[in-house]
């Protein structure tokens, strides 16, 4: 049986290390952030806060206080509220220990495509860019077939892509998987899942389908090796 | 179509110190209209949590820059410590009397 939702953002949660700087992405990475309650996990949020907290009761909701997702959220002790500025330069100068993203697509190397469906117009890549080569970890979260049942993860994205060879992790309702350099390993599958069909999805070449489409931000940000 | 600015799909690069970098240029509007929580009849405003992310930065970059806020104090009153959009980059200010800085 396939993870759902909650046992993946568990296992997500129970990677991220005490002591680390998180952002979390909209959608099913937001989720993460109830297996964080009480740890010592600082989680950025680019709309100005580092420290988000658990939701507020209904009679504490503040408009000045959400998450990306503008939910309302609340302020942990020792949390700060930013400015846009010192935001992104928290995400570019390497000072996030790990981002976690969705995705459209990610190849078996590390490439993300996030940000831009083919052929689709939408306001901009906002601040993907910026996480995928100014964090110091990538992990995406996402479902691993996507609609048509075409695995979302695969030798070579043919979407547009966010960065290349950046992300190092995912999570899917199928296994977690590792990208690098010589490719996806399955790390954990989830129960009852046809390992050995995985692993041969994973084995297929990834060589020579070079990505359609350009890629935004090839290159680590210069603070991602400042911090080690 | 509803948005202001779309991405350009081919954007360009630049080279700086031997690295590849996006260039995104810098947004500029006519008119930014922005939240704060209290003004001071100078121009000065405080924002409010949240509130500081976007607001002193769009304040920045825009021919006129209007601003919203809750309540609105004499010059001095204000502590000058806690200023987010100093007076020369407001042109106007509404004074919604909002509980919050982001709405009613």
């Amino acid at each position: 049986m396939p993870w759902t939702d909650a046992e993946l953002a568990h296992l997500v949660g129970r990677d991220i290390e005490e002591g680390w700087v998180v952002n979390l992405g909209i959608g099913l990475p937001t989720t993460v952030i109830d297996e964080l309650y009480g740890r010592d996990v600082m989680v950025h949020a680019e709309n100005g806060i580092i420290g988000l907290g658990p939701p507020p009761s209904a009679d504490a909701e503040d408009v000045d206080v959400v998450n990306p997702g503008k939910q309302f959220a609340t302020l942990v002790p020792g949390g700060a509220f930013i400015d846009s500025v010192i935001s992104f330069t928290l995400m570019r100068s390497g000072r996030l220990d790990l981002a976690v993203v969705g995705a459209y697509q990610v190849s078996f190397t590390g490439d993300l495509a996030n940000w831009r469906l083919p052929r689709r117009k939408i306001a901009g890549i906002g601040g993907a860019a910026d996480l995928a080569v100014g964090a110091r970890r990538i992990w995406v979260m996402m479902k691993f077939r996507g609609p048509d049942g075409s695995p979302k993860l695969m030798p070579a994205c043919d979407y547009p892509l966010t960065a290349r060879g950046v992300v190092q992790r995912v999570y899917t309702d199928q296994g977690v998987v590792e990208c690098g350099p010589r490719g996806a390993t399955l790390i954990r599958a989830a129960p009852d899942v046809d390992e050995q069909e995985l692993r041969q999805l994973l084995a297929a070449s990834n060589t020579g389908h070079p990505a359609i489409g350009h890629a935004v931000g090839t290159q680590g940000a210069p603070g991602r090796s400042s911090r080690t | 179509m509803d948005l202001a600015e779309w991405s350009d799909p081919r954007p360009e690069l630049i080279e700086l110190d031997g690295r590849r970098w996006v260039l995104a240029r810098p947004i500029r509007a006519d008119f930014a209209l922005v939240r704060g929580a209290v003004a001071d009849r100078a121009g000065n405003v405080v924002c409010r949590k949240g509130g500081r992310n976007f607001n002193p930065v769009m304040a920045t970059a825009a021919d006129v820059t209007i601003v919203e806020v809750a309540r609105i104090v004499e010059p001095g009153e204000l502590d000058p410590e806690t200023i987010h959009i100093p007076s020369p980059f407001v042109d106007r200010i509404v004074v919604t009397g909002a509980a919050h800085s982001g709405g009613n």
